[in-house]
């Protein structure tokens, strides 16, 4: 569950900040000392999701999105109202070259 | 008897074997603060027992979040793995850690009370607050 951010994210000290590239585009930032995810960024640094889970009052953010929705297995659903797209229309929106 | 499955992170660094326990707590999800923080959202899991066996080699990373709990996540690409206590039982599995997540039931919300107001699981499950689950598991500990 993660909030937009754009660019916007500062770290204080990046010692224990971890890097895995897991697509031709997409770069998931990570905590190498607790394991804890903390962003999924454009590998040009734009585009930041952050975890909502990462700050100190996670309820202060509404719901609007659910990515890849087609990918979730089917024994779990969030009772939120959100748009919903899926792999197809994701890829339409972020990497239309790669469609 | 039951069978070990397969699992794996993202990047594949970490493969395992895990046996779901046949008769165990099932698969839940943990909404505390810990885990949320950790896994970047709820932490769906299932009970494993201490069947978990890691490849050789594997770059697993361990962090001791509490008293008795550890955490074990890939060092090479962050993905949450498995809570055990410190003694390797009760090893609470990833679901999306095996190639079939959806075969899991989730059958239980724990720490519901700390869970965020707003989002929430469809459908009904049994639920625990943190109080019930201390009063549980650790009946000695105290919570705070």
């Amino acid at each position: 569950m993660a909030v937009d951010c754009g660019s916007s994210v500062r770290f204080e000290d990046t010692d224990a900040l971890g890097s895995y590239k897991g697509s031709e585009w997409g770069e998931r930032l990570f905590c190498t000392v607790c394991g804890s995810s903390l962003v999924w960024q454009m590998q040009d640094g734009t585009g930041q999701g952050v975890s909502m889970n990462a700050f100190d009052d996670p309820a202060q953010f509404t719901l609007k999105n659910q990515w890849f929705i087609d990918k979730k297995p089917d024994n779990y659903a969030l009772v939120n109202e959100t748009r919903c797209l899926t792999e197809a229309e994701c890829i339409a929106m972020f990497a239309p070259d790669k469609a | 008897m039951a069978e070990a499955l397969k699992g794996t992170c993202m990047c594949d660094a970490c493969k395992f074997t895990a046996t779901p326990t046949v008769g165990g707590l099932g698969a839940g999800a943990c909404h505390c603060g810990m885990c949320r923080k950790w896994s970047g959202g709820m932490y769906l899991s299932v009970d494993c027992g201490a069947s978990v066996k890691f490849d050789e080699g594997a770059p697993v990373g361990s962090y001791k979040g509490s008293e008795w709990g550890e955490r074990l996540f890939c060092r090479e690409c962050g993905s949450s793995l498995l809570w055990q206590t410190q003694d390797g039982q009760n090893q609470h599995v990833s679901i999306q850690a095996f190639d079939d997540p959806g075969q899991f039931e989730i059958g239980v919300q724990v720490f519901i009370d700390k869970k965020p107001g707003n989002y929430a699981l469809a459908g009904e499950t049994k639920t625990m607050t943190e109080a019930e689950v201390f009063a549980m598991f650790a009946p000695d500990a105290d919570p705070s």
